[in-house]
């Protein structure tokens, strides 16, 4: 998530709100942080102040609220982005960007898997997590495009996730809302059961395949007999009439089986909605395994073309993510989406000069050094 | 390896020699080819669990070296699947509308009556009686068929039967279709207007061009009738739209060996695509003689499926039905609902017939059969019996327990069974038993034959010939497979 920093004052605490850039616009002023250049006028009822010059250290303990000053490259927040504030350290983590359509809400810093490509860092959940999250999401944009509602593995909260749904609902009825799962935990039917009843219209399981075979996916996802839990849960998920995605990341383990997966996807999942193959990530425990599971595009492109265009033919709804065009051949460009979130989305200097740029994903903010050589411009 | 090491457990399959190479079929119609070699590995427990064929058996649930209730319960769906047009019980349903036709086709299976003869229409108590009928069918899919003899000459039923169901239906709330079968030669602007406004599909008959059209398709007094159909048609594809009108073909002597001539008739006609079916021995056809030996079709029916599919490498996207039914079959999950390829037979269960008078029939063969005099087929009538007693009596049961293909003798073991189906009626007139003799059988030797060839050419796996089938399995143009494109 995009970050900034500056000096705190006032408070100890953390601190969540929305900015707002203009005091006259103000008509709600509780859960309002004002992200201005200077301090004018005496402002009350704000929940927290954010200013660009450190002249405003004085001005700002007379006001008694909480206030980050020196804060730099303020510009980049936007009227109704909502930040996490941490009063120690000055960190203004950006948790909602109002003009994004990669918005998401880590609802689970733990999980019950232990992938051997995750890319995030796992952590037990906090007792405040879930709460925090759902404020969030109350002061979120009734016109948000998407939602994606991440972790770790949100189904852990049990019925903390179907909370945090029905705040969705309310909040957020016409928003696009993606749960990343691995579906372990939708065997349970009522469970199912219970997410079905709430009716959200727009609500998509996002969750992930690695393999055609149970030892392999269980290989990968570290856990026996999560194929066979994951697709019960899929199955579930199907009798209660829910949205379905299904998600292969694209590794050493399993890319010359891509165009079998694809027939297993078509054969057993066809009421899926949209299957998404997907380039690696390299962070968390993905950085720590790359050896063994990098492969390059160039090298997977073939199979990953006949998987795509496997499914494509079956009218199935098939798109690539996290892909550099240069490394796919002109036929599946079609498939590719801009995937990447803003924030971490980055082109490298050999880009500039590439024809298709404007089409192209580009990468995570840190490719690995193996691939960025392949990279060339068109 | 000794029996009692072994390292997988093999599931239940049905294989075909292919030259060779194998063909093996999973329980829900899966398939996979394997060398000979492989082949005997498999059987044998010699295959390595890490090795790419293994991995491709396991993916087809063939084997499994892991737990078997996963693949059990996959197979299991995907068999419910595949049998899904148990569901909802009969769907289609043939109201034959008057016996008399303008008409007198020389393959004619539904012997007509003189134009004059209106004792041989459905009355409206006859209609309101049978439409009842039809909706205490639990299907939540409804199709009325009007059939003949001509429909148009009893025009005024159907127009009671249309407005009688749809009253009906304010209460049912069930999704409901009319089709009419009619030659089209009564058309007029009075009927157009009404199949318009009441969204009825137009089924029409076109044999091919002019000569092999009017060599069978005759009115009473022996004139052609290509002339006033061509016209016909166009006149209710511009009023109904290019979609809402299809037509049929009988292949009989006469254009056995000019398929391609129909086909170009059906292009020049805009029609999407042909059916191009055999001629039924039953009615006139066998006395006319306008039959063929079993093979002649055969050959013909693949020389045209060729020609089909190079018409769509040619850039114009045209199918072949029965073609499509069976690669929907071969290569897709899904269920077809194609009543003359079901197991169980689709005759009772997914289709009946309500005869002019009444009568209720498991198929428009078994009336025939029982206009001449064998009521083998008849399941009862509208005016005595009640539903309970026609839909679930001693005759529906029959037909189900002796037309499952899983259970009749040489098919139980056909790799080709999940993509086949049986017909109780045609091995009844043929030999006098639902059973059947499938070496004998001309229904087996064409639908094995079809079946077989058109696993061959997917077995040569030409990207360009896949792009063909594919599109018409999923009812889009050739273009738009060829070069994918999304918005």
């Amino acid at each position: 998530m995009r970050q900034l920093r500056g000096i705190p004052l006032n408070s100890r605490n953390r601190i969540i709100g929305k900015i707002s850039k203009n005091p006259a616009k103000i008509r709600e002023t509780k859960n309002c942080i004002l992200a201005i250049a200077s301090i004018e006028k005496k402002l009350r009822g704000l929940k927290a102040i954010l200013c660009s010059t450190a002249d405003e250290g004085a001005k700002a303990i007379r006001l008694k609220i909480p206030i980050i000053h020196s804060v730099e490259n303020i510009e980049a927040l936007s009227e109704g982005d909502i930040v996490s504030l941490d009063m120690m350290t000055g960190d203004i983590i950006v948790v909602y960007e109002r003009n994004s359509i990669h918005n998401s809400v880590l609802a689970s810093t733990d999980c019950n898997c232990r992938c051997i490509m995750c890319p995030q860092s796992l952590a037990e959940n906090s007792k405040e997590h879930l709460d925090n999250n759902i404020e969030i999401i109350r002061m979120m944009d009734k016109h948000t495009p998407a939602l994606g509602i991440t972790g770790g593995e949100p189904l852990i909260l049990g019925d903390g996730l179907i909370k945090l749904l029905r705040q969705c609902k309310k909040q957020l009825p016409e928003t696009q809302i993606q749960i990343l799962t691995n579906g372990i935990l939708l065997k349970e039917n009522d469970y199912v059961r219970s997410i079905a009843r709430l009716r959200l219209r727009n609500l998509v399981f996002c969750i992930p395949l690695y393999a055609d075979t149970d030892t392999e996916h269980d290989f990968i996802m570290q856990r026996e007999g999560a194929f066979e839990d994951t697709i019960q849960g899929l199955y579930n998920l199907a009798t209660n009439r829910q949205l379905i995605e299904i998600r292969i990341v694209v590794m050493s383990l399993n890319y010359k089986r891509l165009p079998k997966i694809a027939e297993f996807i078509y054969h057993n999942l066809p009421f899926a909605i949209h299957v998404a193959f997907m380039g690696m990530e390299v962070e968390g425990m993905a950085r720590k395994n790359v050896e063994r599971l990098w492969a390059s595009p160039k090298i997977y492109s073939p199979f990953l073309r006949e998987a795509v265009l496997y499914l494509f033919q079956r009218n199935v709804d098939v798109s690539i993510y996290n892909e550099q065009l240069c490394l796919l051949p002109k036929d599946i460009w079609n498939f590719t989406c801009k995937s990447i979130s803003e924030w971490k989305n980055i082109y490298l200097e050999d880009c500039l000069e590439c024809s298709e740029k404007g089409r192209c994903g580009g990468f995570f903010a840190a490719p690995y050094g193996v691939h960025k050589a392949q990279i060339h411009p068109i | 390896m000794t029996p009692n090491n072994r390292a997988y457990t093999i599931l239940p399959y049905r294989f075909m020699r292919f030259g060779k190479e194998v063909l093996l079929v999973n329980e829900a119609g899966e398939y996979i080819f394997l060398s000979e070699n492989d082949f005997s590995r498999l059987r044998n427990h010699l295959l390595d669990e890490k090795n790419e064929i293994f991995l491709n058996l396991k993916n087809k649930h063939i084997v499994t070296d892991t737990d078997p209730v996963l693949p059990v319960y996959l197979l299991a769906t995907k068999y419910r699947t595949r049998k899904s047009f148990l569901n909802d019980f009969t769907a289609l349903h043939i109201f034959v509308i008057t016996l008399r036709c303008n008409q007198k086709c020389r393959y004619c299976q539904a012997s007509s009556e003189d134009e004059t003869r209106t004792e041989f229409d459905m009355d409206n108590k006859t209609a309101k009686r049978c439409v009842d009928m039809v909706f205490e069918s639990p299907s939540p899919a409804i199709k009325i068929e009007f059939q003949g003899g001509e429909p148009l000459l009893n025009f005024e039923t159907v127009k009671y039967i249309v407005q009688y169901s749809k009253k009906l239906n304010r209460a049912y709330r069930k999704n409901l279709e009319f089709v009419i079968c009619t030659n089209l030669l009564g058309l007029n602007d009075e009927i157009l207007n009404y199949l318009k406004k009441h969204k009825i599909w137009v089924s029409t008959s076109l044999d091919g061009p002019r000569t092999l059209h009017d060599s069978n398709r005759i009115t009473r007094k022996g004139a052609g009738t290509y002339d006033i159909v061509k016209k016909n048609i166009q006149t209710a594809q511009d009023k109904l739209g290019v979609g809402r009108v299809s037509a049929l073909m009988v292949t009989t002597r006469d254009n056995v060996d000019k398929l391609n001539d129909v086909i170009d008739e059906y292009v020049n006609q805009r029609f999407p695509s042909v059916f191009i079916r055999t001629i039924h021995p039953f009615g006139r056809a066998v006395k006319e003689k306008l039959g063929y030996e079993v093979d002649t079709f055969i050959e013909n029916y693949k020389k045209a499926l060729d020609y089909i599919i190079k018409l769509n490498l040619q850039g114009i996207s045209f199918s072949e039905q029965y073609a499509t039914i069976i690669l929907k079959k071969i290569l897709t999950p899904f269920a077809t609902g194609f009543v003359d390829l079901q197991s169980p037979a689709g005759t009772g269960i997914s289709c009946a017939v309500y005869g002019y008078n009444g009568d209720v029939f498991v198929s428009d063969e078994a009336r025939m059969l029982s206009k001449m005099g064998d009521n083998r087929f008849l399941m009862g009538n509208v005016h005595k019996n009640k539903y309970q007693e026609i839909f679930n009596g001693r005759m529906i049961h029959e037909i189900i327990e002796n037309s499952c293909v899983e259970s009749m003798p040489l098919c139980s073991e056909c790799a080709f069974q999940m993509y086949c189906g049986a017909d109780p009626v045609r091995n009844y007139s043929v030999r006098g038993d639902l059973m059947g003799f499938r070496p004998t059988s001309e229904f087996h030797q064409i639908n094995y034959s079809i079946i077989r060839h058109l696993i061959d050419l997917i077995k040569q796996n030409n990207p360009d010939m896949m792009n063909v089938f594919w599109s018409w399995i999923t009812n889009r143009s050739i273009e738009e497979i060829q070069r994918p494109e999304r918005e």
